[in-house]
């Protein structure tokens, strides 16, 4: 279940115009209307105790887990840290500071042991090979897009790896390698939604997901993965509402 | 000069278009159809286009030739073949001689 999507909005009467000022949020009301769905769902449709939430130690799931807290709790909200081999080093921190600044309950488990066994990362680095042959697991590398706003051209992925010496190379992805590394990626995010739902069917909680507008609508997310949840408490909110939020709830200024 | 070609480009991209991305159900698909437009293809068939491009031709899609202009329908995508292929086969007699 997502909230209704029209937030409540003010925008005064000489503004009736597209501008950035239509992102503008009563996050006060808003915050009450998110806490009032995040009730009625949990409590009373779900028949639940309590949300779990996973923690990135980015925004979004900062701003979700506050609003948890503000609406049903802290008692009543479970923390998951879910980091892996690939997670970036800051993320550990990130997510437990603000777990600890909510005072929840929570607990750590580093999903790699669980993907590494599924050869996620063995899938992910032969796709990675089919492009780039002398790609090993002392590389790092990402996956980036080109701006939208530079030309006409199609937007096709590339990858970026960074060897151990410090080179870094840059290669499109071709249709076999793209797919390859997306199906083996995605063992992660289906990964932690698995241990969210365990935690959530052993505490009798229901879980939370934490997409924004934008990821919502775009489809950016893993189908049964990071998509699956009972409650999508932002997804109505664009990115910048959520930092409107993220600032009204008074979350660490590091996030 | 490359009319017979492009016609023959044409005809074959657009059997590649039919049976992989219509699954055999020519339907309304005019030539100059446009494929994002009617939601023929999404993001991840052009790289499947380019793939069927480069492995049945020869050539190599540069990413700043990946454009509209050049990929959203059958006439655009067999004009877009039959100069490249004509880049390609002038530069190799170049090289021969």
């Amino acid at each position: 279940m997502s909230i209704n999507r029209q937030p409540q909005t003010y925008f005064p009467m000489s503004q009736r115009f597209f501008s950035s000022d239509l992102l503008k949020l009563d996050c006060a009301q808003e915050a009450d209307r998110i806490g009032a769905m995040l009730r009625e769902s949990v409590f009373h449709r779900f028949k639940k105790k309590g949300l779990v939430v996973a923690f990135s130690g980015g925004v979004d799931s900062s701003v979700v887990g506050a609003l948890a807290v503000r609406a049903l709790g802290k008692e009543r909200v479970f923390g998951l840290l879910l980091p892996e081999r690939d997670s970036a080093s800051e993320t550990p921190g990130l997510s437990r500071l603000v777990v600890e600044h909510f005072g929840i309950q929570y607990a750590h488990e580093d999903i790699t042991p669980i993907l590494k066994v599924a050869g996620c990362y063995r899938r992910r680095d032969e796709a990675i090979r089919h492009r780039v042959p002398d790609y090993d697991s002392d590389c790092k590398c990402k996956i980036i897009l080109p701006p939208v706003v530079d030309s006409d051209q199609y937007r096709v992925f590339k990858l970026v790896v960074q060897y151990p010496d410090g080179r870094q190379t840059e290669t499109c992805l071709d249709l076999t390698a793209y797919l390859g590394i997306v199906a083996a990626s995605n063992f992660k995010q289906r990964t932690r939604k698995m241990l969210e739902y365990y935690h959530a069917d052993r505490l009798n909680y229901a879980v939370s997901g934490t997409p924004n507008r934008l990821e919502y609508d775009q489809g950016f997310f893993v189908k049964l993965g990071d998509g699956a949840a009972d409650v999508k408490p932002i997804a109505h909110l664009y990115k910048t509402q959520v930092y409107q939020m993220a600032a009204f709830l008074q979350l660490p200024e590091v996030i | 000069m490359h009319t017979s070609a492009i016609s023959n480009h044409a005809g074959e991209i657009r059997d590649f278009i039919i049976a992989n991305f219509l699954f055999g159900e020519a339907g309304s698909l005019q030539n100059n159809t446009s494929f994002i437009g009617d939601g023929i293809i999404d993001s991840t068939g052009i790289l499947e286009l380019v793939m069927f491009l480069e492995n049945t031709y020869g050539i190599k899609v540069q990413p700043e030739e990946m454009l509209p202009e050049n990929f959203d329908s059958v006439n655009r995508l067999a004009v877009f073949l039959t100069l490249k292929s004509s880049k390609v086969a002038a530069a190799e007699r170049g090289f021969r001689v």
